[in-house]
C-alpha cells in the first residue's frame, strides 16, 4: 500500500512536471499580431501567410484581425485589443491613416512595437513603414514600358487625381520612362473617379481624342477592366494597333487576363513580402540587443527609413502569375 | 383673315409657346449646342460612330439609375442608395454564378435583393415617416457595406457560367452601310427599350400617372382616396427594379460582381434627373426630359476629355452643373408658390 503511494506520488510529480514545462514553453511562446481591413482578402491573406510563415521559423505565433470591410475604428479597436492581450508586436495596415494614429501611440507607449505595413500612418509614431514605395514602383513601370515601346511610347494615364500615392506613382512613371525612351511621351491624364464604369467611359474619350496613344497605364488598382474595355471600344483590343494596358493589381480575373494576353503587364505588389518583413521588424524591435532603436529607445534596431518591399512588372509567361493566381486560404 | 384661320394661328402660338415654355426642348436645344461646339472642335474624334456608341452605350447605366431616381422624386422621395444598390445586387448574382448556380435563377435572387433594399426604403420613408435624404442615406451605407463584406472588396468573375451571360450586354446588333458595320450593343437597345416603354406608361397610364398627383399634394392624394402609402412604396420598388436592370447588365458587360459598381452614380443620377426636369419638391419630372440629362452631362463629360481637359477639374465641371440645375429648379418652385 505505502509503495502504491509512494509510485502515485512519483507519477503525479513527474506528471506536473511535464505539464509545468510545457505550460512554461506555452507562456514564452513569443505571439504577434496583425491588424488588416478588408480581412480576408487575396492581398491581406498573401500579407499574413508571409507573417505566419516568418513567425514559424522562430516558433512564434500569430493571429490576424480586423474588420472585413474599410471601418479604420474597427482596426483601431483590434490594435488596442491586441495591446491588452500582452502581444510582443502589431503589424497594422492603415486604413484611415489619422483614425489609427491614436491606438498606434498607445500601443508604442506601451512599449508593443507596433508598424504599419501597406498602407501607412506617418504621423503616428509607428516604429516604421513596410510596404510599396509609390514613387520607385512608378519608375519601375515607366522604366518597363520604355524599355518595350522605346520612344515610340505614347502614354495615356487613368488616375484619381489629389491622392498622394497616385501622384508619387505618376512621378515615378515618368521619371522612369524618359530614363530609358527620352522620346517617349505622356499624352493625355484623365480621371477615372476610382469607378470601373467610368474608367471605361473616360479611357474611351481619350483614345479617341488621342488615337496616338499605344499603352493606358492604370496608376491605381480600380481602372484595368474599364480600360480593357476602352481598347475594345475604339477597335484595338488586338491586332497592329492593340493598345497595351498596364494594370495595378494582383486581383485573379487581371492576372487571368495577363495570362490569356488581353493585358500588357501588370504591376505586382509584394504582400507576401510584406508580411514577411514585418514580421522581422516587430521581432527584432521586441529584442533589443546592446545598442537601442534609434528612433525607439528601448525598442531593439530597426531601419530609421521605410522599408520598400518593391514590385515586379508581370507579363504573359511569367511563373509568378500562375503562382498569384491561388492566394492562400486564412 | 377668317374665324378658321384666327383659330390655326393661335393655336400655333399656344403650340409655340408650350413647347419654349417646356423643359425637354431647352434640353434638346442645349445638348445640340454641346454636340455643335464638340463637332467643330473636335471634328475628327467626335463626330465618330464610334464616339456616339461609346457615349450611348456607357450613358446606358447612368439612364437607367436617372429613371429610378426620377420615379422617387416624382413621389416627393430621394433615393441615394441607387449606386449601392447596384453594388450589392451585382455581387450577389456574380457570386451565385461563380458557384456555379444557374443564370436565372441568380438574376432573380438580385432581383429580390434590389426590391429588398427599395422595399425598406419605402416602408421607412412612407410608413415610418423618416426623412428620404436619412433612410436611403443609411442604406447607401449599409448596401455598399454588405457588398464590400461579402466580397472583401475584390472583383467577383465567374468563368463557369454560360458564356451568353457575359457576352449578350456587349452584343451588337447592326445594320451595314458600304463597307461599315455600324452596331448598337444589346444594353444600349435594352435600355432604351425598358426606359421608352416605362417613359410612356408613366406619362399615359393612369395607376402610374397618381404618383404625380401624390408628389405633387400627398395630402389631396390621400383625401381623394388614393392609397398613398402603397402608391410611395411602389415608387421605391419600381426604382429597385432600374437598379437591378443596370446591375445586369453591368455585371454581364464587365464579366464581374464588384463592390465598389456605381460609385458617386447616385449623384449623376441625381443630377440628371433634376436638369430633367424633375423637383426635389416632388410632381414633376419625365423620362425624356431625364434621358436629355443624362445626355447633357455625358456629352460634357465626353468633351471634357477629347478637348484634354485638365482631369482635376472633371468632377467640379459636373458639380457646378448640379448645382445650376438645382438653383434652377429652387427658383422654379419659389415663382410657382408666390
Amino acid at each position: 500500500m505505502m509503495k502504491l503511494g509512494t509510485r502515485l506520488a512519483a507519477v503525479t510529480v513527474a506528471v506536473s512536471t511535464l505539464l509545468g514545462s510545457a505550460s512554461y514553453a506555452q507562456d514564452t511562446q513569443e505571439h504577434y499580431g496583425m491588424v488588416v481591413f478588408l480581412k480576408g482578402s487575396e492581398f491581406f491573406n498573401w500579407s499574413y501567410a508571409g507573417f505566419q510563415d516568418a513567425a514559424a521559423t522562430v516558433g512564434a505565433t500569430t493571429e490576424l484581425q480586423g474588420p472585413a470591410d474599410w471601418d479604420a475604428s474597427a482596426e483601431a479597436r483590434a490594435v488596442d485589443q491586441l495591446v491588452a492581450k500582452g502581444v510582443k508586436g502589431i503589424a497594422v495596415t492603415a486604413g484611415d491613416a489619422d483614425t489609427l494614429a491614436g491606438s498606434i501611440n498607445a500601443a508604442m507607449a506601451a512599449g508593443v512595437p507596433t508598424l504599419t505595413f501597406d498602407s501607412d500612418s506617418p504621423n503616428s509614431d509607428r516604429l516604421l513603414f513596410v510596404g510599396t514605395n509609390n514613387y520607385n514602383a512608378g519608375f519601375a513601370a515607366g522604366k518597363a514600358i520604355g524599355e518595350e515601346h522605346g520612344d515610340e511610347a505614347r502614354v495615356g494615364v487613368s488616375l484619381i487625381p489629389g491622392l498622394d500615392s497616385i501622384t508619387s506613382r505618376l512621378e515615378g512613371f515618368k521619371a522612369g520612362l524618359a530614363s530609358v525612351a527620352p522620346g517617349a511621351q505622356i499624352v493625355a491624364t484623365v480621371n477615372d473617379e476610382g469607378d470601373l464604369q467610368k474608367a471605361e467611359t473616360v479611357n474611351t474619350a481619350m483614345l479617341q481624342a488621342n488615337p496616338e496613344i499605344n499603352v493606358i497605364f492604370c496608376a491605381h488598382g480600380n481602372p484595368a477592366t474599364g480600360a480593357l474595355s476602352a481598347t475594345r471600344n475604339v477597335g484595338r483590343m488586338e491586332g497592329a494597333n492593340k493598345i497595351s494596358v498596364l494594370a495595378w493589381s494582383l486581383d485573379v480575373p487581371i492576372l487571368q487576363g495577363i495570362e490569356d494576353g488581353e493585358y500588357g503587364a501588370t504591376v505586382a505588389q509584394n504582400p507576401y513580402m510584406m508580411g514577411v518583413m514585418s514580421f522581422w521588424m516587430l521581432w527584432s524591435a521586441a529584442h533589443p540587443t546592446q545598442f537601442d532603436s534609434l528612433t525607439s529607445p528601448g525598442m531593439g534596431q530597426v531601419p530609421t527609413a521605410d522599408l520598400d518591399t518593391g514590385v515586379k512588372i508581370l507579363r504573359q509567361g511569367d511563373p509568378a502569375v500562375q503562382a498569384l493566381m491561388s492566394p492562400p486560404k486564412i | 383673315m377668317t374665324i378658321t384661320e384666327r383659330t390655326i394661328e393661335a393655336d400655333q402660338t399656344a403650340l409655340v409657346s408650350r413647347l419654349v415654355s417646356s423643359r425637354q426642348f431647352w434640353l434638346i436645344l442645349i445638348n445640340l449646342a454641346v454636340i455643335c461646339t464638340l463637332g467643330a472642335l473636335r471634328p475628327d474624334s467626335f463626330l465618330s460612330w464610334i464616339n456616339f456608341k461609346a457615349v450611348l452605350s456607357l450613358m446606358s447605366y447612368d439612364v437607367l439609375l436617372a429613371v429610378a431616381m426620377t420615379t422617387v422624386l416624382i413621389v416627393r422621395g430621394l433615393d441615394l442608395s441607387v449606386g449601392s444598390v447596384l453594388a450589392l445586387s451585382s455581387v450577389v448574382m456574380a457570386m451565385l454564378l461563380r458557384d456555379g448556380y444557374p443564370v436565372f435563377p441568380s438574376l432573380l435572387a438580385g432581383l429580390a435583393i434590389a426590391l429588398l433594399c427599395g422595399f425598406i426604403n419605402g416602408l421607412l420613408v412612407v410608413k415610418a415617416g423618416i426623412l428620404p435624404f436619412l433612410v436611403t442615406l443609411g442604406m447607401m451605407s449599409a448596401a455598399r457595406g454588405f457588398a464590400t463584406v461579402l466580397t472583401t472588396g475584390q472583383y467577383v468573375s465567374f468563368p463557369q457560367a454560360p458564356r451568353w451571360f457575359s457576352r449578350f450586354a456587349r452584343q451588337e446588333f447592326g445594320f451595314h452601310i458600304g463597307d461599315m458595320f455600324y452596331g448598337i450593343p444589346a444594353l444600349l437597345l435594352i435600355t432604351l427599350g425598358v426606359t421608352l416603354v416605362y417613359g410612356l406608361l408613366l406619362a399615359n397610364w393612369v395607376p402610374l400617372r397618381r404618383m404625380f398627383y401624390l408628389g405633387e399634394s400627398p395630402e389631396a392624394a390621400k383625401l381623394s382616396g388614393m392609397r398613398t402609402a402603397r402608391l410611395g412604396i411602389s415608387a421605391y420598388l419600381i426604382s429597385a427594379i432600374f437598379v437591378w436592370i443596370a446591375a445586369v447588365l453591368m455585371t454581364s458587360a464587365n464579366k464581374i460582381g464588384y463592390a465598389n459598381y456605381g460609385i458617386s452614380a447616385e449623384l449623376r443620377a441625381l443630377a440628371a434627373a433634376v436638369i430633367g426636369g424633375a423637383s426635389l419638391a416632388g410632381g414633376s419630372g419625365s423620362i425624356l426630359g431625364t434621358f436629355l440629362g443624362v445626355l447633357l452631362l455625358a456629352l460634357i463629360g465626353n468633351g471634357f476629355v477629347l478637348l484634354n481637359g485638365n482631369p482635376n477639374w472633371q468632377q467640379a465641371t459636373i458639380g457646378a452643373v448640379l448645382i445650376i440645375a438645382v438653383g434652377v429648379d429652387a427658383l422654379r418652385t419659389f415663382r410657382a408658390r408666390s
